[in-house]
């Protein structure tokens, strides 16, 4: 059986900005069904996923994934008419009646959450495609099939965490014999999600979008400060549930739409509403502190409590929330479990795995095998990188490598010598991190990596820490893990073992965490390759691997954007597959420290 | 056992005041008229009723005139905590 899944709500922005007019283009983020994507299951196995936004070039895109299912089906070698089942990440039908009490949440209903606003966009997008095969998954349900059905465990607890999905803010379910069981939820009016993403907004960034920000910013700040605030903020309830009464004071339409009395308390009691391009204070570092802390707690309790109700000692996680990778690092850290997995695209893109996933398992097609490093997305072929090299022949100077190991030794060469290189091979990676297929390297071992990197590439604000990606086998060497601890997918935080945190300026947080990525010969190979090359070079089997992107921007997909990203950046080389680029000329000014270009045959123009 | 009628229709204006901040005057006082409750927010209420009562409200089923006043919903609590006594729905 062939299962598409599909996550996003397109019309929910537009909707908002014309009921809600003149609000901030920030808080229009406010809202449903970000993070459109598509992902395909055959015969009960995931094939190909992708979010939208690689293909329109629109970050969180919430855009019907047209494209997306283009390359699906593309990739798994179908048709749209081969597909059995189309299946979208939301269910409101249940609510259908409840939405129609008043004129607004009416048209709310009818234009972005409905069946008829889904097959609206089937139609327009995918013609022809017959609406009896069109389904639909409620939302947490959706993201805990993500996680059950790619854990590979046979009973664990699932816990997932986001702003909300239909109506509910957390779902926690037990997961055995391939089906998931609800135990509890948790509504939306208490989402600690939400609070994140309020005190996001009011720190002066963007709702549902740079909360990883405010993580970052946390540790530079003393939770002290403002803990008291925080903890009168979150309820923790004796049976794991939890209770937010702040977010419970919006009482108008308007006020519940864009959370204004609960920003007005924060106004009033936390701290002044931020402006984007005012400076970070300590003020607000101290705030991203104890909010940070919060949530590590608030998490520690909703796992702890449910854990401990069901004797569960594995974890796996979903929801956006769940892409904090201090609190996971806190989970991870607790006596709490004995294994925890969070599945890598936990925010709504995966939603549309699970939504596939959870189809699957209804068929009794799913297969619950540990989800491999997500390379799930398009790799394109030799002649499309040729393409795209000819046509920016006229700035770029090229060198061709023989093979793997050549490509390697030349990129370890020039990270060993301090270069910042792109290194761009194979399938793109699906969910939000650069996991070594679509990535900006270098070595993790020099002080002025951090700023070099964000100056001439990223853009970004200066306090926001690079993480390390390290072979399997040096990873307890360095970091303090076990050493069987795998940790694939950039997406939990751990603590550098004291005695190197000096050695490691570029990738070691101010509290002395970091973001650990374990890349093991099997699960990553072309990598594990580099970095074995790297460590040759220098001694370490580490790079500081982060997204090839600019800020702002989507990360890369095709080899074209590969180049145009690489020549508006100061990035000094960029690994496209096999071929060594930089720009033209660059190469008569090659230090001796760098003769790469040179030994490895010349360039060619 | 059922509750008193009173008890549990005490017991609802409470729920609705503390978790909505809506201060209900009479058992009767019509809900759904503007500036009262919405639908958001009903949802959010059926989610405490059935937290509360140890319930379940199959939405499919559910008629909004049940929702109407402080009532009509302790009758529909009552129903359902009868019928889910009973290993219903």
């Amino acid at each position: 059986m062939n299962i598409l899944g599909l996550s996003g709500l397109e019309q929910a922005v537009a909707f908002k900005k014309a009921h809600w007019p003149g609000l901030d283009e920030r808080e229009y983020r406010i809202s449903q069904g970000h993070d459109a994507a598509a992902a395909l299951i055959v015969d009960g196995l995931p094939v190909a996923a992708a979010a939208e936004e690689r293909f329109n070039r629109e970050k969180h895109s919430a855009r019907f994934p047209a494209s997306a299912i283009r390359y699906c089906l593309d990739e798994g070698g179908l048709t749209i008419h081969d597909i059995d089942a189309l299946v979208h990440c939301f269910d409101y039908s249940p609510y259908r009646r409840v939405y129609a009490m008043n004129p607004t949440t009416a048209a709310l209903y009818r234009e972005v959450y409905s069946r008829e606003a889904l097959l609206a966009l089937v139609n327009r997008d995918l013609p022809g495609f017959p609406e009896n095969r069109v389904f639909h998954v409620p939302h947490h349900l959706a993201h805990a099939a993500s996680a059950y059905y790619t854990s590979g465990w046979e009973n664990c607890l699932v816990v997932v965490i986001d702003a909300m999905g239909e109506a509910h803010s957390a779902s926690i379910y037990r997961g055995h014999a391939r089906t998931l069981d609800k135990i509890a939820e948790i509504p939306a009016s208490d989402s600690i999600g939400i609070l994140y993403s309020l005190v996001t907004l009011h720190l002066g960034f963007d709702f549902n979008s740079d909360e990883y920000k405010i993580m970052g910013l946390a540790p530079y700040g003393d939770p002290g400060r403002f803990r008291a605030f925080f903890e009168d903020c979150v309820k923790l309830r004796e049976n794991g549930s939890i209770r937010i009464p702040i977010l419970e004071c919006n009482r108008t339409r308007n006020e519940r739409e864009n959370y204004t009395a609960t920003r007005q308390y924060f106004e009033q009691y936390l701290l002044p509403k931020r402006q984007p391009e005012d400076e970070i204070t300590d003020d607000h570092r101290d705030v991203a502190a104890a909010l940070q802390e919060c949530l590590d707690r608030t998490l520690l309790h909703i796992c702890g409590g449910f854990g401990a109700a069901t004797g569960s000692r594995r974890l796996a996680l979903a929801g956006g929330v769940t892409l904090n990778c201090t609190a996971n690092g806190r989970l991870l850290q607790s006596d709490l479990f004995d294994d925890i997995y969070v599945q890598p695209a936990a925010g709504d893109d995966g939603a549309a795995l699970g939504a596939a996933l959870q189809w699957a398992a209804q068929m009794e097609e799913v297969k619950n095998t540990r989800l491999p490093v997500p390379f799930l997305g398009p790799a394109y072929s030799t002649n499309q990188v040729e393409a795209a090299l000819a046509e920016f022949r006229n700035s770029i100077d090229i060198c061709r490598c023989s093979n793997l190991a050549e490509t390697c030794t030349n990129a370890a060469r020039l990270i060993a010598d301090g270069r910042v290189i792109a290194w761009y091979r194979g399938r793109m990676e699906f969910g939000p991190r650069a996991l070594g297929h679509r990535s900006i390297l270098a070595d993790p071992g020099r002080p002025e990596m951090r700023d070099r990197v964000n100056a001439m590439v990223k853009m970004r604000e200066a306090f926001r820490p690079f993480a390390p990606a390290v072979s399997l086998e040096q990873a307890a060497q360095w970091f303090e893990v076990s050493p069987t601890t795998e940790l694939p997918y950039m997406i939990t935080t751990v603590d550098v073992r004291a005695e190197f945190r000096t050695e490691l300026p570029a990738v070691t947080h101010v509290n002395g965490s970091a973001r650990l990525q374990t890349v093991s010969a099997a699960g990553n190979c072309e990598f594990h390759t580099l970095l074995q090359a790297v460590g040759r070079a220098t001694g370490r089997e580490m790079v500081l691997n982060t997204s090839f992107n600019i800020k702002g921007q989507p990360i890369v997909n095709t080899p074209r954007e590969a180049i145009i990203t690489f020549l508006g950046t100061g990035i000094e080389y960029l690994f496209l597959e096999d071929f060594i680029i930089c720009r033209r000329g660059q190469s008569k000014s090659i230090s001796k420290a760098e003769p790469v270009l040179e030994e490895i045959g010349g360039v060619h123009r | 056992m059922r509750a008193h009628p009173a008890q549990l229709a005490n017991e609802i204006a409470e729920l609705i005041k503390e978790k909505l901040l809506v201060e209900v005057i009479s058992p009767e006082e019509d809900l759904l008229v503007e500036g009262v409750l919405d639908s958001l927010t009903l949802i959010q209420l059926l989610i405490h009723l059935e937290e509360r009562f140890r319930i379940r409200i199959s939405l499919e089923e559910l008629e909004i005139e049940n929702l109407r006043s402080i009532g009509s919903i302790a009758r529909l609590v009552e129903d359902r905590k009868f019928t889910s006594a009973a290993g219903g729905g």
